[in-house]
């Protein structure tokens, strides 16, 4: 009965009102992220399909498992896309993308299609980087910060906490949100450090809520450092992994005294939709 | 006399019990968090059940390892460097250091005169979590800790991650794996990683004897970092069958007295 | 220009190859402040000590919380890579760098060693004196060390060596200005990295043949974005290198072990030694010595105008604790005046896959065609 506390949930889904034979333009977005994978299917301007998975040791297989999830049993095929665009750590190996384009300019874009135009300030929350990145009222990118070096990883870092505690990964922030009043926060510098001195607290008597609080608290505030180098404005808008986990989510939005926009859209897949947006914007001016 | 040693450690509790000199049951559990005082009595049920026994059979308990404190049911506590050193001198009666790397410590204790204790060497804050960084990489490249242990051959030195920080050696890692380095090699590179960070500890002060230090934890089992180990240190390190359980056996040799 | 990379890639075969020819010794030294042209005026070749990326399991506990290439020299020290140097000198810089010469003398302690003190405020109304009475000092040792007297004509000699190749460097850099430039941020760099650990007489020839040879090169179409390189001391081009992948080229850079290692001359006057002190306190403040009277913010603005830089790129060496104080105030200025910049923070190593993210996103940002609705 093992049971893996850090895995997250898989999706995939394709919609079955959209007519693709009919659309006039079709594209693709594929973000191969160190720890997920994004593909997303655009007919013209709306979400066809898409798939979130785990990324694998093989990227170029990763990248194909996934836009075969996006296309589920729709019938379209890769053939059908007109262009394809690769993002993200691994987007050197989407053999079927005709184009790579960073992540900071992909995750701009997907959050203005996700949260709507007003977003003046992106917050990405990787597994592996977390990047902060302001825009210009029309879009574009004017100012863009990642985390320290010492900062790197913190998503993956949950996984291993979910793993040591042996909490379900999905709820460590709404179980760290029950806890009245935060602890202090642990270490701030690295994940492992932040891991080892959130284990040491049950020592000192606190609960596992709690010790969620402080290690939840630690990382937002981490988070937080990176986001106040761009000089945040509204409005503002979490996309990533991350942006699931209302722990972190709340107490960021705390820390920086706004309120981040919502949507029905899964955040993580903002940079593969953003990606099949900038894919569209190359066909169209072809 | 019956005794039994409980090992505490970050990821896994471990527990031994002693009967007369002789080891007569072991057990592990993963430790849970804040479920650690409660895999704590799971873990010493078991072994017990194992050994066929009841508590009260049992003379006396003793804890070790980072949550020591959680043992309800220990008679005694007893640091890990004394734990570790009791079990090498047990186990090696000619052995003259013991160095345990576990999931979130590397320890090397000099052993002194008599029963004592020359010298204990832990690792610097920013080489803690090896075992733990380990296990995160076995996710990542999709292999078990021991496929990973079963790669053999030198790591090829234009294939290298970073052999300060197990963070930075995840990042440097996953920049291999996307550039498609299989990850048979990129898991080569990240275990001569962390046999250069175990050795930076090991030249920190006093160098441990070549042929007389007993190399015990979890990540003594990994067959890749020992062999890299060996090759970097000179040390032909002496590593126990069940050196995992180390610090419990030590435990257990102290509540016999 | 491939013998600018070899010589900087072999540099310790460099290094004994001259010994061997000349009988001579090496003097290692850390900081950009040590002043080269006496150590040459002795005879001395004067190198550079420059990290390099070797598995370091041995200065975990005489420096753990430097910088990697602070830590890196004493590793190399330990390893036996610098053997053939047989003194070493620190002209007062950073602590990491003062803390890698002093354990590395503990245990070797044969070596001839001497500490120049530099003082911080390097523009302070004392420090001209403060730094001449340094350098007399430290010719006195250099003198007793080799048993033989520092001429004046030899301190000329050196003066005139070390300008010489301070010109020609220079007109390595003016290359880099061109709208389509002949010589890439990489090999500029690999020039200067190189002339670090290089006998300047032999230095100069090179560069004089290089220069004449550049000028025959068709100029370059495809270099695209300009950036500028501000930021700790490196010791290759891997950066510069991932740009160039990425459609970008490095035009200028503001940091030690680049322009500011040449950037400016020693002006003669009669008394030798008070030229040099002038030209060394004069020279591009480094980060920690840019207090009180700032040069560094207008030094990089106009460096950046002047190489029609499209954005600047601030690398900081982890735990560089010059550079990490000295950064802020960098990126208020810049703000100020609206020049684009992406700050980041490097190792020994390079993690290729984060930094080309990092570099992509960031010339993606400046260049005009990539419009997002």
């Amino acid at each position: 009965m093992t049971q893996d506390y850090w895995r997250w949930p898989e999706s995939t889904w394709t919609s079955k009102d959209i007519d693709w034979k009919n659309s006039s333009t079709i594209t693709a977005g594929v973000d191969i992220g160190s720890n997920s994978t994004q593909a997303v299917v655009m007919c013209d301007n709306s979400l066809f399909g898409y798939a979130n998975l785990r990324t694998g040791p093989d990227y170029r297989e990763s990248a194909g498992q996934a836009m075969k999830q996006a296309l589920g049993k729709s019938g379209m095929t890769i053939r059908d896309i007109k262009y394809t665009v690769a993002t993200g750590w691994g987007s050197r190996n989407v053999a079927f993308a005709q184009k790579i384009v960073d992540e900071v300019n992909c995750h701009a874009r997907g959050a203005r299609f996700i949260y709507g135009s007003s977003v003046k300030t992106v917050v990405d929350l990787g597994a592996q980087t977390c990047k902060a990145i302001r825009l210009y009222d029309w879009g574009r990118v004017s100012d863009f910060m990642m985390n320290d070096k010492c900062a790197t990883g913190m998503g993956r870092g949950i996984e291993v906490m979910a793993d040591l505690l042996q909490v379900p990964i999905q709820e460590m922030g709404e179980r760290s949100l029950t806890v009245g009043k935060d602890p202090e926060p642990v270490s701030t510098t690295c994940y492992d450090f932040a891991n080892t001195e959130a284990i040491g607290l049950f020592r000192e008597g606190y609960k596992e809520n709690e010790v969620l609080a402080a290690y939840l608290f630690a990382i937002a505030w981490r988070i937080h450092g990176t986001v106040g180098k761009v000089n945040p404005e509204k409005e503002l808008a979490f996309t990533g992994g991350l942006a699931k986990n209302a722990g972190i989510v709340k107490r960021l939005e705390r820390d920086m005294k706004m309120t981040a926009l919502t949507s029905e859209y899964d955040p993580q897949l903002a940079g593969a939709i953003g990606a099949a947006l900038i894919a569209r914007d190359t066909v169209e001016k072809d | 006399m019956i005794t039994a040693g409980i090992d505490v450690g970050i990821e896994n509790i471990k527990a031994v019990i002693l009967k007369d000199g002789e080891v007569i049951a072991r057990g592990t559990v993963r430790s849970g968090g804040a479920k650690r005082a409660m895999s704590a009595e799971k873990v010493w049920k078991d072994t017990l059940a194992a050994a066929r026994l009841s508590p009260s059979d049992v003379e006396k308990v003793v804890a070790t390892g980072q949550g020591k404190g959680d043992v309800s049911f220990a008679g005694d506590r007893v640091v890990e460097p004394v734990a570790d050193a009791r079990a090498a001198r047990f186990l090696y009666p000619a052995s003259t250091s013991v160095v345990d790397v576990g999931a979130d410590q590397v320890r090397v204790v000099t052993l002194g005169k008599g029963d004592g204790i020359a010298e204990v060497v832990m690792n610097q804050k920013c080489a803690a979590g090896l075992g733990i960084s380990l296990k995160s990489m076995s996710r990542t490249l999709g292999m078990t800790l021991d496929e990973m242990s079963r790669q053999a051959g030198n790591s090829r030195s234009d294939i290298a991650v970073n052999d300060g920080c197990g963070v930075f050696a995840e990042m440097d890692a996953l920049g291999l794996l996307s550039r498609n380095v299989p990850r048979e090699e990129v898991a080569l590179a990240v275990m001569e990683a962390v046999a250069v960070r175990i050795n930076s500890i090991l030249n920190d002060k006093v160098k441990p004897a070549k042929d007389t230090t007993v190399l015990v934890g979890g990540v003594s089992k990994n067959k890749a970092i020992v062999d890299a180990l060996k090759r970097r240190s000179g040390v032909n390190f002496i590593i126990p069958e069940y050196a995992e359980y180390a610090g419990a056996l030590g435990a257990a040799l102290m509540a016999a007295g | 220009m491939e013998r600018f990379k070899e010589i900087l890639e072999d540099r310790h075969e460099y290094a004994r190859a001259w010994k061997k020819r000349t009988g001579g010794k090496v003097l290692g030294y850390y900081e950009p402040y040590m002043p080269e042209e006496i150590v040459y005026a002795a005879g001395i070749l004067p190198v550079r000590l420059l990290s390099q990326h070797e598995p370091d399991d041995t200065t975990d506990r005489q420096m753990y919380g430097n910088c990697a290439c602070s830590r890196d020299l004493l590793n190399q020290f330990i390893k036996g890579r610098y053997d053939y140097v047989d003194g070493l000198v620190n002209a007062e810089g950073c602590q990491w760098m003062l803390n890698a010469f002093q354990t590395t003398l503990n245990f070797k302690t044969a070596l001839f060693n001497h500490y120049v003190f530099v003082p911080d405020y390097v523009d302070g109304k004392t420090s001209k004196d403060v730094m001449r009475s340094e350098l007399e000092v430290f010719k006195k040792a250099l003198e007793k060390w080799t048993g033989k007297a520092i001429t004046g004509s030899a301190l000329d000699h050196a003066i005139e060596v070390y300008n010489t190749n301070r010109r020609l460097m220079r007109q390595v850099y003016e290359l880099r200005r061109a709208d389509s430039p002949v010589v890439l941020g990489s090999e500029a760099m690999e020039m200067v990295l190189a002339s670090q650990v290089m006998d300047k007489a032999e230095m100069n020839d090179m560069l004089r043949d290089a220069i004449a040879k550049l000028a025959e090169r068709k100029p370059r179409s495809d270099t695209g974005v300009r950036l500028m390189l501000v930021g700790s001391p490196t010791s290759d081009v891997e950066l510069e290198k991932l740009v160039e992948s990425l459609g970008a080229n490095v035009v200028i850079d503001e940091i030690c072990t680049g322009s500011c290692y040449f950037w400016n001359e020693v002006i003669p006057q009669p008394d030798r030694l008070m030229a040099i002190s002038l030209r060394y306190l004069g020279r591009p403040h480094c980060a920690l010595k840019d207090n009180n009277w700032r040069r560094r913010p207008a030094h990089i603005y106009q460096l950046y105008e002047d190489f029609q830089a499209h954005g600047v790129i601030i690398a900081k060496q982890i735990y560089c604790h010059p550079h990490g104080t000295d950064n802020p105030l960098i990126w208020k200025v810049l703000r100020e005046r609206n020049i684009p910049f992406h700050y980041f923070e490097r190792d020994t190593t390079l993690p290729y896959e984060e930094t080309r993210l990092r570099m992509e996103a960031f010339i993606n940002m400046l260049k005009p065609e990539l419009v997002l609705k």
